[in-house]
């Protein structure tokens, strides 16, 4: 008992010292917390229900959002996330990670996460990579066992044309106006008429322009994803699929399923 | 790049050296040194004027310069040789070879010193590398510089450049500045890379060198140097981090303090090198000097004064709940006025818990058991403290001296918390206050940091723009007059040497016209609108026979601002830009203007001359 009374006094300064430290380190955490990735040519920034990329002028490039995200079991398509289980978190290891990433790596990092349907967890992991190069990695957990592929989509800029490095813009039958023809025509792109979403398989890097042929971005497309354009809603779906192993092991504990999108914001 | 390094030394060498040729002690040498060569300026000047000779005035000054450096050589050889002539060469030999001694016994201070040079390169300018700069207040110094450089010369600086609106100090700052780029031809962007440097390492020696004076503990003045070195303002004060005529007024004021014990001609050339080198924070820092060295001579009771400081700083706090005041009547004046509260956040952001926790420990324990010296810097931290908190517009850039100060009682306060445990054990906890420190500091460089990242680097300035600044150095001169929006003329007029108007405090007038330029769509209205632009100086305007329109991403995006915030001073497109592809259809088209002839351009400037005002386009001049 003496000797607890003798240590008292040095272990409660112990603990005073580590909880002065614990605040400053929380306070400092708070401060710094990534909401926007500023880099040359753009902006990253979160705002509450998606993560938008802007140019140098603040216009919409593309957005993200597991509102806009599908993930597909047995015969189903459904958003990832709707209105009702869409809650947005804030734990504190998200703001850990990129401060240490920006200490010990000297790269910034920007993270997001929310809940989805069906207890799933979403996180995007946004982060820019040399020349103006962007780097999305969607983690999921929790999923259905029974998912068999995640939807990435890119709401892209309105007005704006999808193209391949062959100059094809794409256009779904019904969005194929007179209008549209005159820009195609005027810049000098071969129209391809789409009868289904589905864009054509042999597609290995999709192009977004505007309709003065200003170049948005460009991603490559991997030899087993299906890239599907929901015209009347701007989206442009990356389908990917995942085995049944990887969508069981993401419920386990430290299991997930990572998906990564490069997206160049500069002409390559 | 050597060049550059060369001359950050010799920023400090030449005062040093000057005075030297006089004054034995070093500190001193410094002082009389800068104000040497601060009345030779001014006397080269007038006699050049009276000849009307001021073209030749860099010429003179040089030779000057080479003069003082060769004076000095000769001095300190013959001090050599005196040496080897007496007995006293075996002391010198003996002290040389006690080198090692000399290092041991500066352990700590070398080591604190390689800390902060590896803090320095790896973290603060990390992704700012040489020749880029993180200070946006350093091109208005510059330009004074250059054109100091090109003999302009007066006691204020807004008759030298109209960048300067306000005259806030003498032009003794820009006369240090321009001495070893006139000696040696450098670069004022490559020498403020590594000066920056030196004023930080400088910073942390004051520190600790104030804290060894006034406590002889190595412990606080350990701590009392980290904390130099980790403390970083992130806005409006910027003292370690930053060399602009403020925070070398403070730090001046600091070695004075390190130095000074009682009133002499010296000190009198001290307070006056401080007054001309900063009319605002330079009168803080008398009045700081005079009492300590005063009341250091008065023996009575400095609790006393304490209590009659805290009563002064009390007051202060509260005149803050009375109101608050703008002063000059600047427009951003109306952005340095701060409430309560976000002046207690600033400070927080600083400090974080070491304010509030350390302070107060080390002011109770200096008040109670302090010796008398200790007791007068106390009440000298509190007074200080007080200037910095009043409610009235730039007052929180009293801090740059508050600094020192306080960082110092901070120290106290941690070494009394420390002082109960063992060697061990002690050096344990300092690490982790350190550990907890760097956080802050961190924090606080990330977040000046943030809005600057272009291109995986951090910096007002690209390498694009210090590319087209050669460019228009290479091919013009003093005729030349660079219109662009305020930041880029601002930075290029910095760069480049060629005059704009007013830099980034460009007046009303001429961003009035800016902004008709960009909603035109006649090429004649643009034409007459940019050549309608004058500068405010007859010397400039007399010259200005040519006109740059440099068109930038930096000026697109000024140009989408609001109206309300094109016309503020305050507000500035502080990044480089590239161009969008809606500004390149404007580029297109006023490429398309029969009286601009397109120089040169990259992805985020393109250089137009315009021609009309004295010159007119010909087949020759127009390919």
């Amino acid at each position: 008992m003496k000797k607890v009374l003798k240590i008292f006094p040095a272990l409660l300064i112990l603990l005073v010292f580590i909880g002065f430290g614990l605040i400053i380190i929380l306070i400092n955490l708070n401060r710094t917390i990534i909401n926007t990735l500023y880099e040359s040519a753009y902006q990253v920034k979160t705002g509450t229900y998606s993560i938008a990329v802007l140019n140098s002028s603040n216009e919409e490039i593309f957005k993200i959002s597991p509102l806009d995200d599908f993930y597909y079991h047995g015969l189903t398509k459904d958003h990832l996330s709707d209105q009702n289980s869409f809650k947005q978190l804030n734990p504190p290891t998200d703001k850990l990670l990129p401060f240490l990433n920006d200490i010990l790596l000297g790269k910034r990092l920007l993270l997001w996460r929310s809940t989805g349907k069906d207890k799933i967890q979403i996180q995007y992991q946004i982060q820019p990579l040399e020349r103006n190069t962007l780097k999305i990695d969607r983690i999921l957990t929790n999923l259905n066992p029974k998912t068999y592929a995640i939807g990435q989509s890119l709401v892209y800029c309105a007005d704006c044309i999808v193209t391949d490095s062959l100059n094809r813009a794409y256009f779904l039958k019904e969005f194929y106006t007179p209008e549209k023809e005159n820009i195609v025509k005027s810049l000098n792109l071969d129209p391809v008429i789409l009868e289904t979403a589905l864009l054509p398989k042999t597609l290995s890097k999709i192009t977004v322009i505007d309709s003065e042929a200003n170049f948005k971005f460009s991603t490559t497309v991997n030899p087993d994803q299906e890239v599907y354009l929901e015209q009347k809603w701007n989206i442009l779906e990356f389908k990917t699929f995942i085995t049944e192993q990887e969508a069981k092991n993401s419920s386990k504990l430290g299991g997930k399923v990572v998906i990564s999108q490069i997206i160049y914001l500069d002409v390559q | 790049m050597f060049n550059d390094f060369i001359s950050s030394i010799f920023f400090y060498l030449l005062p040093y050296l000057t005075g030297k040729l006089f004054i034995r002690k070093s500190f001193y040498a410094y002082i009389s040194g800068a104000l040497i060569l601060f009345a030779s300026y001014f006397f080269v000047f007038g006699s050049l004027t009276l000849v009307n000779q001021t073209d030749k005035f860099s010429l003179v000054i040089r030779a000057l310069l080479f003069l003082i450096v060769a004076a000095s050589l000769i001095k300190f050889l013959y001090f050599i040789f005196q040496k080897l002539k007496t007995s006293r060469f075996k002391q010198l030999k003996s002290k040389l070879l006690s080198f090692s001694a000399i290092v041991e016994s500066n352990l700590v201070l070398i080591s604190l010193l390689s800390t902060a040079t590896l803090l320095y390169f790896f973290i603060w300018h990390r992704l700012t590398p040489y020749p880029l700069q993180l200070n946006w207040d350093i091109y208005e110094h510059i330009t004074v510089a250059n054109e100091i450089t090109t003999g302009h010369l007066s006691f204020l600086p807004s008759q030298i450049s109209d960048t300067f609106t306000f005259n806030g100090y003498t032009p003794l700052f820009h006369i240090l500045l321009s001495a070893p780029k006139i000696l040696f031809n450098s670069s004022f962007f490559g020498m403020y890379y590594f000066l920056e440097y030196w004023h930080y390492l400088f910073s942390i020696i004051g520190s600790f060198l104030l804290a060894k004076r006034l406590f002889n503990n190595i412990w606080i003045s350990t701590m009392s140097g980290a904390l130099g070195g980790l403390i970083f303002e992130s806005s409006i004060v910027y003292t370690s981090f930053f060399l602009i005529p403020q925070t070398l007024t403070a730090l001046l004021a600091i070695f004075i303090l390190t130095t000074t014990t009682k009133f002499s001609r010296m000190l009198l050339l001290s307070l006056l090198t401080l007054f001309l080198m900063h009319f605002v924070i330079g009168p803080l820092a008398i009045l700081l000097i005079i009492l300590f060295v005063f009341l250091s001579s008065r023996k009575w009771n400095h609790q006393i004064t304490i209590l009659l400081s805290l009563l002064i700083f009390l007051i202060c706090a509260g005149l803050n709940f009375v109101g608050r005041w703008t002063i000059t009547g600047r427009e951003e004046a109306n952005y340095f006025t701060f409430s309560v509260q976000e002046k207690s956040l600033l400070f927080f952001d600083w400090y974080s818990l070491f304010l509030p926790v350390f302070f107060i420990i080390g002011a109770f324990f200096i008040f109670k058991s302090g010796t008398s010296f200790q007791r007068i810097f106390l009440s000298l931290t509190c007074l200080a403290a007080s200037v910095s908190i009043l409610p009235f517009s730039y007052f929180v850039k009293y801090f740059v001296i508050g600094h020192f100060f306080i960082n110092l009682v901070i120290a106290a306060g941690i070494f009394v918390v420390i002082s109960y445990l063992r060697n061990f054990y002690r050096i344990i906890a300092l690490s982790y206050l350190l550990s907890l420190l760097f956080i802050i500091f961190y924090s606080n460089q990330l977040f000046y940091k943030e809005h600057l990242y272009f291109y995986g680097r951090a910096s007002h300035i690209s390498y694009e723009e210090l590319v087209v600044a050669r460019y228009l150095s290479e091919r013009f001169g003093q005729d030349a007059l660079l219109i662009s929006d305020p930041a880029t003329q601002y930075i290029l007029e910095a760069s480049s040497g060629i005059n704009s108007q007013g830099g980034a405090y460009t007046n009303i007038s001429t961003r009035k016209k800016l902004s008709l330029v960009n909603n035109s769509y006649s090429h004649q209205e643009i034409t007459e609108n940019l050549l309608k632009i004058k500068d405010q100086l007859d010397f400039e305007q007399k010259n200005n026979t040519r006109v740059l329109f440099i068109v930038s991403g930096r000026y697109f995006a000024w140009q989408k601002l609001p109206d309300e915030e094109k016309l503020s001073f305050y507000i500035n497109i502080w990044k480089p830009k590239s161009f969008t592809s809606q500004d390149l259809q404007r580029l297109n088209f006023l490429r398309k203007n029969p009286s601009f002839k397109l120089l040169y351009k990259n992805e985020q400037l393109a250089v137009f001359e315009v021609f009309g005002r004295n010159n007119y386009i010909t087949e020759n001049n127009y390919d």
